[in-house]
């Protein structure tokens, strides 16, 4: 049996990004402990291409394609009345964004031990009473809507649930999922069906992630606005898929046995989506000091001129154009200005020849360089100010990874980028600041905020030995380590606290 | 234009899987006439059959006929008052049981009357997948207005509904400063983009988040088109129109609310290098002369552009946009500087030209402060 199994969405192994490299610092650290992964990709088709150098310690991984389903033959006893009494409050709960019945629902829905669940993905999809409780639940929450389409957002909806439930995941003493959504459901099924705790860690925050998204999304059915009407809310189908996910998250709240998150943000949106106050333990991130500072610096010609970087990758999330604009308002200030926009820019290459397009016509062509993909350990201590323009951020390591150089930040008023520059708690901020906090969106200010380091040494260097002293000592990896093996040997070792299951 | 509509929305209280598409109600006017029907068409059958076959010199049956066709009217006006509330199917239904009256005499009076009130009861509730097709087929004429109305109710409608909830925006909850920045965006002017602008700054991540997202989608709109003329430039380097085209792009960027002020100052002077290239390269093409005149005056530079206009004239004096923007200069400099030879010379010259469109002597609908300018311009003997 493993030790813990990841529950990976969009992640580990197979994406890069703050959660992966903070699950891949996790396996590394604790070589003790034998990790399995489990991967939801939406089809099996999806290739898959590995991002890091899987530990020896990772012994087992799994995909699981959401929506390649396959249906198993309807049950000899076609009529389920009382198993679907029982998953009917459960399916009808989700429309309404409510985590109710799973206990009473999951016997019908997922194996346990020897036994198969009453209801098969085909009864569950395509039997006359799965057609009843969906035309029910359309009346009861949708009655204006085009069923057509409520049918297929539905189906859409409820069938990878459904999948997920049979999902074969391999046994281990705990599970961890680093999302609530799919991966957080697959997990409290896995605890479910073998008697195992789960623990949930989140970075940002996936039900406010899928809800910006969907919001924004355009490949769902809006209906058109009445002419003249000031239309609020977000239609019909995108409310069905936001619903899913804010229910998928109560679920994941619900049923888990501690939440971890970065920091105190985060906790505050946890509790208004539905988790108990209780269960939520702060862990900030940490990074390898060491292996930042003492990484040997990139031979760059010396010219004396003011670097900016961007570590990120080139994708909207980091708002790359706000980047860019300031660039501009900063060489109309900055004479010798050399700017570096470190990070993959093969993720959305509309967005990259977008962002191109832009420093063209902007005419910083000789100033801005897209690097791609870098070892950026060799690129912060050449730096003089990193700058980070996202939109929406959990608790972003390159800050850190910044500050273990002396690397001062500018960083938009995103996650927690706040607690990171200017300090958490008193002591913290006794410290000074790291660096600005500027508005999202706001080219200007971020540029301003460059500039006035820029044009002030002394203060620069201030804000950037007020980062490494942070860093030192608070968001060293060795103390999340620490934290997180406390927590993993708590559950394996079978040295646990009260109310776990183990 | 049409519309897909649902039959009836929503379901009654207590229904369950069916709903009521159309109701029984029949209007009792209409019983008098079928029975005044049924009598005449009777008593003309009546008639016909007590006509004696052999006379060869008996009168024609006129009477019996009429009352025949007055049966067959009357049970079909009996079926349209009947129906009064069904205004869709009356009509229909009327001319149905009227001529089939008329072709079956008294049997096909009684046989309509008697089909009427059987299909009178004609599915008045329908399987909800029935319900489903309906909504998904059936399709109505939408009501059309008059342009004017419509777009003056859509504006009072516009201005009543979305103003007060702008000002309101700091109070409002999340999704209403959604709904916000759709009507915005839907209505798109410069202000209206630049409110979204204000609302990317708003605290709330939700909000934020989505109106920086819908003003990203809106400049790149912009983006695409910058990046495809700027292909093109590359492409063909010598020719002009290409450079007057992506001036122009970027003046319509500057005017649309999306740049960020502190940036238009850069973009013009993009856009001034696009244009003096596009003169150097064709430096005797006067028309690039007047594009570029017009866009210094969208610019609000109006002495500039009158001065390019000038030139443009020498060249080529017939073009009436840059005589068009000459006037303006003289005009706005007139007014400001309170003399007005100028306006009189330049006046002289644009009727010496006789290039002046004619005025209408009437104020028509619809004519704004142009007309008054163009009045005065032109005097009264040109109208």
């Amino acid at each position: 049996m493993l030790d813990v199994v990841f529950m990976c969405e969009g992640t580990y192994p197979f994406v890069p990004g703050g959660v992966s490299s903070w699950i891949h610092s996790l396996i590394e650290g604790m070589p003790e402990l034998k990790f399995g992964i489990v991967y939801l990709v939406p089809s099996e088709e999806d290739e898959l291409k590995f991002r890091y150098e899987m530990p020896e310690n990772v012994v087992d991984l799994v995909v699981v394609p959401l929506y390649d389903i396959v249906f198993k033959p309807q049950s000899k006893t076609p009529f389920q009345a009382a198993a679907w009494q029982e998953v009917t409050p459960f399916v009808k709960g989700i429309l309404r964004g409510e985590s109710v019945g799973f206990d009473q629902a999951f016997p019908h829905l997922s194996p346990r031990g020897d036994r198969e669940p009453t209801l098969t993905v085909k009864e569950l999809a395509n039997s006359y009473q799965a057609w009843e409780v969906l035309t029910e639940a359309y009346r009861e929450n949708y009655p204006k809507a085009s069923f057509n389409d409520f049918f297929w957002s539905w189906r859409y909806a409820f069938l990878p649930l459904f999948k997920l439930c049979l999902a074969e995941v391999p046994r281990a003493r705990l599970y961890h999922t680093v999302t609530t959504g799919w991966s957080g459901f697959l997990a409290a099924v896995a605890a479910k069906r073998y008697q195992t705790p789960f623990i949930t860690t989140e970075h940002g925050l996936y039900v406010n992630e899928r809800r910006i998204e969907i919001s924004q999304a355009d490949w769902i059915f809006v209906d058109a606005p009445r002419r003249g009407a000031l239309e609020v809310g977000l239609g019909t189908f995108k409310e069905i898929w936001i619903n899913l996910f804010l229910a998928l998250g109560k679920l994941c709240y619900q049923h888990t046995d501690h939440i971890y998150t970065l920091f105190e943000g985060n906790r505050r949106k946890e509790i208004e989506f539905g988790a108990p106050e209780e269960k939520i333990e702060i862990i900030p991130n940490g990074v390898n000091v060491e292996m930042f500072q003492s990484h040997e610096i990139r031979a760059l010609k010396p010219s004396g001129a003011f670097r900016v970087g961007l570590v990120g990758r080139v994708v909207p999330i980091k708002d790359i154009k706000t980047f860019i604009k300031a660039v501009r308002f900063m060489s109309a200030e900055i004479d010798d200005l050399e700017v570096y926009i470190l990070g993959p820019t093969d993720e959305d290459e509309d967005y990259f020849a977008e962002c191109q397009t832009m420093v063209e016509a902007l005419g910083l062509s000789d100033i801005v360089v897209f690097t791609d993909r870098v070892d950026v350990r060799a690129w912060y201590p050449i730096l003089d100010v990193q700058v980070l323009t996202s939109i929406s951020e959990g608790q972003p390591l390159v800050l850190l990874e910044g500050f273990c150089s002396g690397l001062p930040a500018v960083a938009s008023d995103v996650g927690a980028c706040r607690e990171i520059i200017y300090g958490r708690s008193a002591e913290d901020k006794a410290l000074g600041p790291a660096g600005s906090v500027t508005w999202v969106g706001n080219a200007r200010q971020t540029a301003e905020a460059v500039i006035a380091l820029q044009k002030n040494p002394a203060e620069l260097k201030k804000r950037g030995e007020a980062g490494r002293q942070r860093v030192m000592k608070y968001y060293r990896r060795d103390q999340m380590l620490d934290d997180y093996r406390s927590i993993y040997h708590s559950y394996t070792d079978g040295r646990v606290g009260e109310g776990v299951k183990v | 234009m049409s519309r897909t509509v649902a039959v009836e929305i929503g379901p009654r209280k207590g229904a369950s899987g069916r709903r009521e598409i159309l109701s029984p109600y029949i209007n009792v006017l209409g019983l008098p006439f079928f029975l005044l029907a049924a009598i005449l068409s009777f008593y003309s059958g009546y008639l016909l059959l007590m006509q004696p076959e052999t006379a060869s010199d008996a009168p024609f049956p006129f009477w019996a006929y009429f009352l025949h066709c007055l049966a067959a009217f009357l049970t079909g006006l009996g079926v349209y008052i009947a129906l009064g509330k069904h205004e869709d199917s009356r009509l229909g239904w009327s001319l149905f049981t009227g001529v089939f009256s008329f072709l079956a005499g008294p049997v096909g009076v009684v046989g309509a009357i008697v089909t009427y009130f059987a299909a009178r009861g004609q599915p008045k509730q329908m399987p909800l997948t029935e319900v489903v097709k309906a909504e998904m087929f059936v399709t109505v004429a939408e009501e059309e207005e008059p342009e004017d109305v419509q777009s003056l109710n859509l504006k009072i409608s516009e201005q009543a509904q979305v103003e007060p909830f702008i000002d309101m925006l700091p109070l409002a909850d999340i999704q209403t400063a959604i709904a916000i920045v759709n009507r915005l965006r839907e209505r798109g002017d410069r202000s209206d983009i630049e409110m979204i602008r204000e609302i990317s700054q708003d605290p709330r991540p939700e909000v934020y988040q989505y109106a920086l997202a819908i003003l990203d989608k809106m400049e790149k709109a912009f983006a695409g088109e910058v990046y495809a003329l700027a292909q093109e430039i590359k492409e063909h380097p010598q020719e002009a129109q290409l450079k007057i085209d992506m001036a122009k792009l970027h003046i319509d960027y500057m005017e649309s609310g999306l740049l960020d002020e502190s940036l238009s100052d850069y973009y013009w002077e993009l856009t001034l290098s696009y244009l003096f290239e596009a003169k150097l390269a064709h430096p005797g093409k006067p028309e690039l002369g007047a594009d570029f005149a017009q866009l210094l005056a969208k610019k609000s530079l109006i002495p500039e552009a009158g001065r390019v206009a000038r030139e443009v004239l020498k060249k080529e004096p017939s073009l009436i946009q840059a005589q068009l923007l000459v006037l303006q200069d003289l005009f706005e400099k007139s007014v400001s500087e309170e003399e007005t030879t100028s306006l009189s010379v330049a006046r002289k010259t644009a009727l010496e030209n006789a290039w002046a469109v004619r005025v209408p002597a009437k104020r028509k609908p619809g004519m704004g402060p142009t007309y008054d300018l163009a009045r005065f311009w032109f005097g009264e003997e040109h109208a």
